[in-house]
């Protein structure tokens, strides 16, 4: 008992010496040099996420970067969301140009996740990211450079978590899976075919911490927001029904 | 000079007396007559000759040609293997250049690079 407790110590300090830096600069690229022009320093606990935005004149591109670290990198999940104005329609209003991607990638450490939101060339704009282990700090953004066209937000809220699912039914048996933030677990649904479930928000509230959970099926599609450890039924196929409750899971703490 | 054959001058050339071929072909006032008839026999031959279909012995012969001297899955194909061939690889790629990554100018591009030491 006393040998597991010291274990659980050592894991735990361990775990709360993950902590990661992440540099994310806005580049300028023109004749042949590269110059920063913006920028922050995120330091904090692994698993930190960002949220980036730029805008210079008429080109706005907005990201979202889940991060979580592996034993060599950082895996990130990012969400990219570029426009450019490309004119106006015949009744005056504005026409943009769009381009949406949804990525996974794993930065090592000596690597940089290299974004051209409007495309490369030898005179363009380019964020960098770049990871490396931090000592622990608590989470912290800071710029380091004058102009503020890019715009850095950083947040950490638990990316791990235990879903069960039962369907409502007379015999039903739980399924218990692990559910990764913004990552889609799946279940048997019954006539329903499979569900996709997905941790797709986390809320710090009262007086329990929220999450929002997607529920994805063959042609239906549902959301709810509900607090951690209560349930949230979704209506499936033939009338059936499948209950979910969603859990921390061991190693992340609620607020 | 009068001609005495003048009325006979329309039947076929080639179903003429071999006699009257023989005056047509001596005599100076039948000369043009001669000469038109012997065209349109020519003419006549000619599309006779153009016209004529295979004998069953012809048919039979490229019948078995088909069947027997190209292998089975050749008999359907109406393009020369090496054109078609030519055309499939064409085709494979235009649709690699239509469908590659775009060109870097404009879409998003995201990649992992090495960072200098």
């Amino acid at each position: 008992m006393r040998c597991a407790l010291v274990v659980m110590l050592l894991w735990s300090a361990t775990a709360s010496a993950e902590h990661v830096r992440i540099d994310v600069a806005l580049v300028e690229h023109k004749d042949g040099a590269r110059r920063v022009v913006s920028g922050s320093r995120v330091e904090g606990p692994a698993g930190v996420d960002l949220e980036i935005e730029l805008r210079v004149a008429d080109l706005v591109l907005t990201g979202t970067f889940i991060t979580d670290l592996a034993e060599r990198a950082v895996e990130v999940n990012a969400h990219l969301v570029s426009r450019r104005r490309a004119g106006e329609s015949p009744r005056g209003l504005p026409l943009w140009e769009e381009d949406v991607q949804d990525r996974q990638l794993a930065v090592g450490f000596g690597e940089a996740l290299v974004l051209w939101p409007f495309g490369r060339a030898p005179d363009a704009l380019s964020v960098e990211l770049v990871p490396a282990r931090a000592a622990p700090i608590a989470l912290r953004i800071e710029p380091f450079a004058r102009t503020g066209a890019l715009e850095v937000r950083a947040r950490r809220h638990p990316h791990r978590f235990v879903c069960t699912a039962t369907l409502v039914a007379p015999g039903a048996t739980a399924m218990v899976s692990d559910c990764r933030f913004a990552r889609a677990a799946y279940f048997p649904a019954g006539a329903a075919g499979i569900a996709a479930v997905t941790v797709a928000g986390y809320q710090r509230d009262r007086p329990a911490d929220a999450v929002s959970i997607r529920l994805e099926t063959l042609g239906a599609r549902a959301m709810a927001t509900v607090a951690l450890g209560a349930p949230a039924t979704f209506a499936l196929a033939d009338g059936a029904q499948l209950r979910l409750v969603v859990r921390l899971a061991d190693g992340e703490a609620a607020d | 000079m009068a001609c005495e054959h003048e009325a006979e001058l329309s039947l076929r050339y080639d179903d003429l007396p071999d006699a009257l071929r023989a005056h047509l072909a001596g005599c100076p006032g039948c000369t043009a007559a001669h000469r038109a008839l012997a065209e349109v026999a020519a003419m006549v031959r000619a599309e006779a000759a153009a016209v004529a279909p295979p004998t069953p012995a012809e048919q039979l012969a490229a019948l078995r040609e088909v069947l027997h001297a190209a292998p089975l899955w050749r008999r359907r194909v109406a393009v020369p293997l090496p054109v078609l061939g030519g055309a499939l690889a064409m085709l494979v790629l235009v649709v690699a250049l239509l469908t590659r990554a775009p060109a870097v100018e404009g879409r998003m591009v995201i990649e992992v690079v090495k960072v200098a030491p």
